[in-house]
Formats: C-alpha cells, structure tokens, sequence
C-alpha cells in the first residue's frame, strides 16, 4: 500500500547526515552562487562532479541521480534552442546551409546553463536527501526566522513527493481506461497534458483543506512555540561552515584569475 | 467448468522501496464469478489487483489474463479486458462534460464516432445520469461521481472490473444503488470488488478472499468465511452484524448473513416452554 510520504530525506547515520541543516544550506547556497560566478564551464563541471564523493560518503550515490531523468527534456530543449539561434554566434560548428547552422558560441552557452541547473538540482536533492524537514526548520528558527517562514519551507518539501505520487495514481487511472503512455515523446507529452489540470486542481484544493487543518490546530496563534525536534550548532558545524565560506570564494576568486 | 479469467501463480511484489507487499499469491478468478476482497489496509489488496490489469508487474510469479501473460501487454493494451475504477473519483475524473468522461476510455480503444456516442448514452442510462451528460463530473456529488468512475469503465465494456471501495463514503441511498449496479453488471462481467463494506461482501460476493500481511489468510464463500471469526479477529475483520448477532444468540446457526434468513431461522424455533401452563 501506499506509504507516508514526509519529503524526499532518507535516513542515514553518517557524517553528512549528523551535521547541522544550516551547514548543509550554507553549502548549497555557496554552491548555488558559485555556479552563477565562476566564468568557466570547467569551474562548472567540477561542482557538478563533486557530488559524487559527497554522495558515497552519506551513502545516497545510487539516489542523488534520480531527479535528472525529467532534466533531459530540458536539456534536449535548450541545446536544440541555443545552438542555432544563440544571438552572438560567430563560429560555425555545422553548417545546414539555407542559413541554417549550429554556432559554437550558442553549444557552449547550453553548456553552461545546463551545468548551473545540473549542479542545482543536483546539490539540491543531495540536501533534500541528507536534512530532515523538522530539524532544518527547527534549525531556521534558532536563527530567528518566523515560524510561518519555517512552514513553507516545510511544506514546500513536502509537496514535491506528495504531487509526483499523486500524480502517479492519476496516470495509473487513465492507463486503465486505455490511454497509452509508451511511445514517443510526442506521444507521452500528449497522453500526460490533459492530466496537470485535475493535478493542479487538486493541488489548491489541498491547500485549502491544509489551511483549515492548520488553523483549526491554533497555527497561527500568537505565542513563543516550542519545538518537537531540537538542533544544535557544534563545533564541527562552525569549523565546516567558515571552510565552505573561504573555499568557495577562493574558488570564484581563482577560476577569474586564471 | 468454466474456464479462468485470472490466474496467478507463486506471485510475490516488493515495491522498489524495499516493501514487501504480496507473498506467494496463488489465485484463480472464473468467468462470471462475483469475488470480494477484504482486508486491513496495508494488506496487500490494491497491490494485488494492481497485477490484474498491468499497472504493476510482478517481481516474480506470473500474472495470467485471459490465457496470456500480463507482462507482454501494456495497461492501456489490459484495458480491454480488465476495467479498473480507482477508489478516489477525483483521481480519474478529468473531463469538463460527464458525457466526454464516459467517451474517453471508447475513444481511446479507437471506437467509430456512433459507436462511442452509443456507449455513451447506454451507460449513462444504465446508471441512471443520462441528466447528468453535460454536468462538469466534479460538480456531482461524491455519489453521482463513483457513480460516474464505474461508467466510465463500463463503457469501454470490459470481462473483468474491479471496484476499489465502491460504497465507501456513500449514504445508504449511495450504497444501494452501487450494490443493484454492481448486481446488474455481474451478469455479464466477472466482478472483483475490494471492500471494508462486509454488508455489501456478504450479500453480493460468491467468494470471499481475506489477505492478511501480504498473503492471502482464507478463501470461500462468505458463509465459509465469515463463521470463522478467531481467524478473522486476527485480520481485525468482523463478520456483518446480524451474522455476529446470531453468533451470539444461543442455538442459533453462526453463518447467518442477511436479517431474512435471521427470522426465517427464529421461526423454526419453538417458544420457551416455561411460558405454557
């Protein structure tokens, strides 16, 4: 039967998981506004790459990919868009004829941007994977962001799971009234279009039913709120935190000097 | 001996969470039969018939359907022949018009344009909302839309169709007309129902299957099942109330299943004598 679903965390009793969720945000943040600042792609690549030791050492390696098989119609979209109509192409690749061509300028310019989403989504399901929900909130608001804050982050981690199972059960419906989903993309795009409308549907609806859920439980009543779970930033967490600060600036800095 | 429309042999499921969810299943559905399904939630139902129209394949033990392995066809290919309403309305209505709800499934079996508009209309009639064809199918009641979910499988006239909880959440005028509906249709379809409703299992069922941790626990008619309540205790399944009611009345039969046959049966009894002078 269908399980619980709380959000994307696995529980896992290693190092990475033991840290502090705000190390583990401050990391991906670092992460996030290298990928937008270092100038080349290679810069890019080894971000991207260095998921791998962290993925093995908090034992996710074979999960941490999951997410990029729907990243693949993007990349299909954007390589297809940007190699031939990049505005500042000089260099022909392929050349079509009929004014027709691929320009280096525009493959490299995907390049890029695919990296910057890759090591995105990437970083960002590894700390999806590695933080639990309740500790990253409880976390947030020991440094003193509002409690309600601490819910749509909350919820928002938990809605991802809860719309792709539900998704799910509403594809399955359809597969038993015959509809096809094999077959080309062209295909599968057309079987699953007509779906997002009672998916997005049921999404509000279920906001709806979780604010009343949620008010009928005193949510927004003025008062000091204590906390189920408790998080503590340890020494290791201080050390981690101002090593991943000075590392990803030297990082930024060097791949601009060289 | 009629032939079998399901048939399952040494079927074991593990979703790829880890969960082992079916154990060793071995099953056969005839044509024409009318079989129940109960169960705590958890036990493995909706996993188990999940299997019959393809939605999941086996992780090992084989699945066969109409004489032909589940595996070489798709769902959609299942369809045809195995019709399957989910439990939650919601999920599968998505249409703005109920009469382009009922068209969807004809359609995509790739019917002729009259052919589809007949089917239409028949099954509207059948359930009774040929009033409803213009209505957007979420502006129904929770009735009306079960109601709904079941035609919309009935129109793509399928041997076999499953009915996930087909009364839960109804009124009783709702799980009336669900229980003549599902009575009608097993004349001409085998009818596989999951259910908590041990009213409704009792009155319509031929066969009763009880799963219990992924296994299946017990099987036979409901009469066979449902005297043997220490077992069905274990499963936290209890027999309908009249059938508990006469299993706790002094020297009445214990596998007495509708309020008729109680009476019947108290007729046969004579007055305590301690009355007579």
């Amino acid at each position: 039967m269908t399980k619980a679903i709380l959000s994307s965390y696995i529980k896992k009793n290693t190092f990475i998981h033991k840290l502090n969720p705000l190390t583990k945000l401050i990391f991906l943040v670092a992460v996030i506004i290298t990928v937008f600042a270092v100038k080349s792609f290679i810069y890019n690549l080894i971000i991207v790459l260095a998921i791998i030791p962290l993925a093995y050492s908090a034992k996710l390696l074979s999960k941490v990919f999951k997410p990029l098989r729907y990243l693949f119609i993007i990349f299909i979209v954007l390589y297809g868009i940007q190699s031939f109509l990049y505005p500042e192409k000089e260099t022909i690749l392929i050349d079509f004829g009929y004014g027709i061509a691929i320009w280096e300028e525009g493959v490299l310019f995907a390049t890029i941007i695919s990296l910057r989403l890759l090591a995105m989504i990437v970083h960002g399901y590894f700390f999806v994977l590695v933080t639990h929900p309740g500790d990253l909130v409880c976390s947030l608001r020991k440094i003193k962001f509002p409690y309600k804050f601490g819910y749509i982050v909350l919820s928002t981690l938990q809605v991802i799971p809860r719309v792709a199972s539900q998704m799910e059960t509403i594809i399955d419906a359809q597969k038993s009234r015959g509809l096809e989903t094999k077959g080309s993309i062209a295909n599968r795009l057309k079987a699953y279009s007509p779906l997002l409308g009672p998916l997005f549907l049921g999404s509000v609806q279920n906001v709806v039913e979780r604010t009343i859920a949620l008010e009928s439980r005193a949510f927004s009543y003025e008062t000091e709120k204590t906390s189920y779970r408790e998080t503590y930033v340890r020494k290791k967490d201080k050390i981690i935190m101002a090593s991943i600060v000075v590392f990803f600036t030297l990082y930024g800095v060097i791949s601009w000097i060289l | 001996m009629s032939e079998n429309v399901i048939e399952i042999k040494n079927l074991s499921f593990t979703y790829p969470a880890g969960v082992e969810a079916l154990k060793d299943i071995n099953l056969e559905i005839k044509k024409g039969e009318i079989v129940a399904i109960i169960g705590q939630n958890g036990s493995g139902k909706t996993t188990l018939v999940k299997h019959f129209n393809g939605l999941l394949q086996p992780t090992s033990g084989t699945v066969i359907i109409n004489g032909k392995d589940a595996k070489q066809s798709t769902t959609a290919q299942l369809s045809r022949e195995v019709g399957y309403v989910f439990q939650d309305p919601d999920d599968q209505l998505f249409m703005s018009k109920v009469k382009d709800e009922i068209a969807f499934g004809p359609k995509n079996l790739k019917m002729k344009k009259n052919e589809v508009n007949k089917r239409v209309r028949d099954t509207l009639k059948l359930v009774k909302l040929w009033k409803f064809r213009n209505t957007h199918p979420l502006d129904l009641n929770l009735d009306d839309k079960k109601l709904i979910a079941i035609a919309s499988i009935i129109a793509m006239n399928p041997h076999v169709i499953i009915l996930d909880e087909p009364t839960s959440g109804q009124d009783h005028r709702g799980i009336l007309r669900a229980e003549s509906l599902i009575k009608k249709l097993s004349k001409e379809h085998t009818i596989i129902i999951i259910s908590h409703d041990m009213d409704l299992v009792s009155k319509i069922a031929q066969r009763v299957i009880v799963m219990y941790n992924s296994k299946i626990l017990m099987t036979g008619t409901p009469k066979e099942v449902f005297i043997k309540t220490s077992l069905l205790a274990k499963t936290h399944l209890k027999p309908p109330l009249i059938t508990q009611l006469s299993q706790k009345t002094k020297g009445m039969r214990s596998d007495i299943l509708s309020i008729d046959e109680f009476i019947e049966e108290l007729k046969t009894k004579k007055p305590h004598s301690s009355k007579s002078r």
